[in-house]
């Protein structure tokens, strides 16, 4: 087993539990992008230890993903914390704003 | 041989850092006398000959000053947010091509810290690193005109930082590389016989992009509405003093200095001569080091062409609005660069 | 070498990840993640990956995370009324039971004797990615412009206010 693929679980885990432990929602969103991150890591890990560069392709698009996640997501976020005055996720317990 | 290796690669770090340092106090000097000139002024004489000792008093005044701190500020981020804005300033030269290769003790390298193949895509990344020294120094100080001075500039920096990629796309599609040593090597060959095939006459519009986005990366005027000094006392570096205050100017000169770089090496042929004058230099028969050096002396005078430039602009236009730079950016600059891409795709397909 | 250099810097992500995590002021916790994403780009290096590492670093760190970093500073918290972070047990059982299963599939994959490291060159990429991979290619622009709209539409100010 390769040492690459432990450090990107081991990451992997980190963010699922920021995204379970913190309750702000700015963190959470963080969190997630650690865990994008580190599936990033292991599909490079892979492409070399196969020996193609498939792994960089999806890397690549993973990335893309990513840029597109952030900017809506921040969006969401910023017009959420306009309307509650608050990002704390606990807080959100109406469906109307 | 290893470490001989290491003790080239050693002196090449400190000898280019060391040219890229001393750039900052002379362009200091530059200028003031430059915008003294422009105005019909005299400028600083009294220091040294033609005030040439201005920077080092200058210097001198910055490290004895009194390091502040607020009340207010954030401390941690304060200290750093300097650092930050220079640092990538000075990372991003390790790929700039200073010279044709040289031999020392044995071991022949080019005069270039890293011969990186995909050198325009990094000094493109580590510029965009430096956004966050602006950015966390603004927020830091935790004051009004600070912040916004920031967060305009991180806003600007952004936007133009697309058309400046795209602005290069079409220079790749011509040089077919990536890498800067190669892009030197693909400028030095004839262009319909008279021109050398130098980015300006290949892609005439690229440049123009280019240089207006470099202005708006380095936050100078007519672009320099993050200290813009009318509206926001200093902008982000409002509440720093002494040699703090002084790695924020350094950092701005450094990326003058890296644009121009960037802009000799990829539109007027880096450290190579046109083609004609080539041949004729290397006729008197001079030592492999002494062409090298030539070349950097070369090199140097296209930069400092560049830096003049810089000066000139600043004391001949005035500032932009903001609404105005970021319509020239997002309705002008980025149209025209992709336009730029098509053609040059369809001339390039037609030949 | 390689592997000091692998561990120091192995070390470095988790740290920069834990402190995302366990910041309480979410500037810092941004922060933490540009160190944190930095990092991966230079463990992309080691792993030859350039073109991606380069990328990781322009796109990554130099834009997706300025965003980052401008929503947050632009929300001015007030570093009293944050709340404290509470360790929930249940959500540390839950990740290291996700950790423990990444564990368990990765040691199943097969191991190759002789990986042959290509490096990510920039023309194999560009040939893999406009000749195979066209179709997702041309699909992410179009996520990315979709996206771009969303973001402007939901922030835009409304007539009737």
């Amino acid at each position: 087993m390769n040492e690459y693929f432990i450090l990107a679980s081991i990451l992997f885990a980190l963010g699922v539990t920021g995204v379970l432990m913190r309750r702000n929602l700015l963190v959470i969103l963080m969190s997630v992008e650690i865990m994008l991150a580190s599936s990033n890591l292991a599909l490079i890990a892979a492409s070399s230890h196969v020996g193609n560069l498939h792994g960089h392709i999806f890397v690549l698009f993973n990335i893309a993903v990513a840029a597109a996640e952030a900017a809506v997501g921040l969006a969401l976020i910023v017009i959420i914390y306009k309307n509650k005055k608050t990002e704390n996720v606990d807080q959100f317990t109406s469906l109307h704003g | 041989m290893t470490l001989t290796i290491l003790l080239v690669t050693l002196l090449k770090v400190l000898v280019l850092s060391f040219v890229v340092i001393n750039v900052v106090p002379l362009m200091t000097w530059v200028e003031r006398r430059g915008s003294a000139f422009i105005q019909g002024r005299i400028g600083p004489n009294r220091v040294g000959p033609l005030g040439l000792f201005q920077p080092i008093a200058d210097g001198i005044k910055f490290i004895m000053k009194e390091d502040t701190y607020y009340p207010h500020v954030d401390k941690i981020l304060f200290i750093i947010a300097p650092a930050l804005a220079l640092i990538p300033a000075i990372l991003a030269f390790a790929a700039i091509p200073f010279g044709p290769q040289f031999t020392l003790w044995g071991y022949t390298t080019a005069l270039q810290i890293a011969d990186i193949n995909i050198g325009v895509i990094y000094v493109l990344a580590i510029a965009s690193l430096s956004i966050y020294g602006i950015l966390l120094g603004g927020w830091a100080s935790n004051n009004k005109y600070s912040f916004l001075g920031s967060v305009r500039s991180s806003a600007q920096m952004i936007s133009y930082e697309v058309a400046l990629g795209l602005s290069i796309v079409g220079l790749l599609m011509i040089y077919e590389t990536t890498s800067l040593k190669d892009m030197v090597l693909a400028q030095s060959v004839p262009l319909w016989g008279v021109l050398p095939k130098w980015g300006i006459f290949t892609q005439p519009v690229a440049f123009l992009l280019f240089w207006i986005c470099i202005f708006a990366e380095t936050n100078r005027l007519p672009f320099d509405l993050p200290e813009g000094e009318t509206e926001l006392v200093a902008g982000y570096h409002t509440e720093y003093s002494g040699m703090k205050f002084a790695l924020f100017f350094m950092s701005e000169y450094m990326a003058m200095f890296t644009g121009s770089a960037l802009a000799a090496t990829l539109f007027l042929g880096g450290w190579a001569f046109p083609p004609g004058i080539q041949e004729w230099i290397l006729n008197f028969g001079l030592s492999r080091n002494l062409f090298a050096f030539i070349c950097f002396i070369n090199f140097m005078i296209k930069v400092a062409f560049f830096l003049w430039c810089f000066v000139w602009v600043r004391w001949t236009f005035p500032r932009f609005r903001y609404d105005q730079l970021m319509k020239l950016g997002w309705k002008f600059m980025i149209p025209v660069a992709l336009l730029n891409i098509l053609a040059t795709g369809f001339v390039i397909y037609g030949a | 070498m390689e592997h000091i250099l692998f561990y120091v810097i192995s070390g470095l992500a988790i740290i920069s990840a834990l402190s995302v995590i366990l910041n309480k002021n979410p500037v810092y916790s941004a922060l933490s993640l540009v160190g944190f994403l930095f990092v991966q780009a230079i463990l992309f290096v080691l792993l030859k990956a350039y073109f991606i590492a380069i990328v990781q670093v322009l796109v990554y760190t130099g834009a997706i995370m300025v965003l980052f970093v401008y929503v947050v500073m632009v929300m001015k918290l007030n570093e009293e009324l944050l709340p404290r972070i509470r360790l929930r047990p249940f959500s540390l059982f839950l990740a290291g039971l996700f950790a423990s299963y990444l564990f368990y599939i990765f040691s199943k994959t097969p191991t190759f004797s002789h990986p042959v490291l290509k490096t990510g060159d920039i023309s194999e990429i560009g040939e893999l990615l406009f000749s195979k991979y066209v179709l997702p290619f041309e699909v992410i622009s179009l996520l990315l412009l979709v996206a771009m709209v969303g973001a402007v539409v939901l922030n835009r100010k409304s007539k009737h206010e």
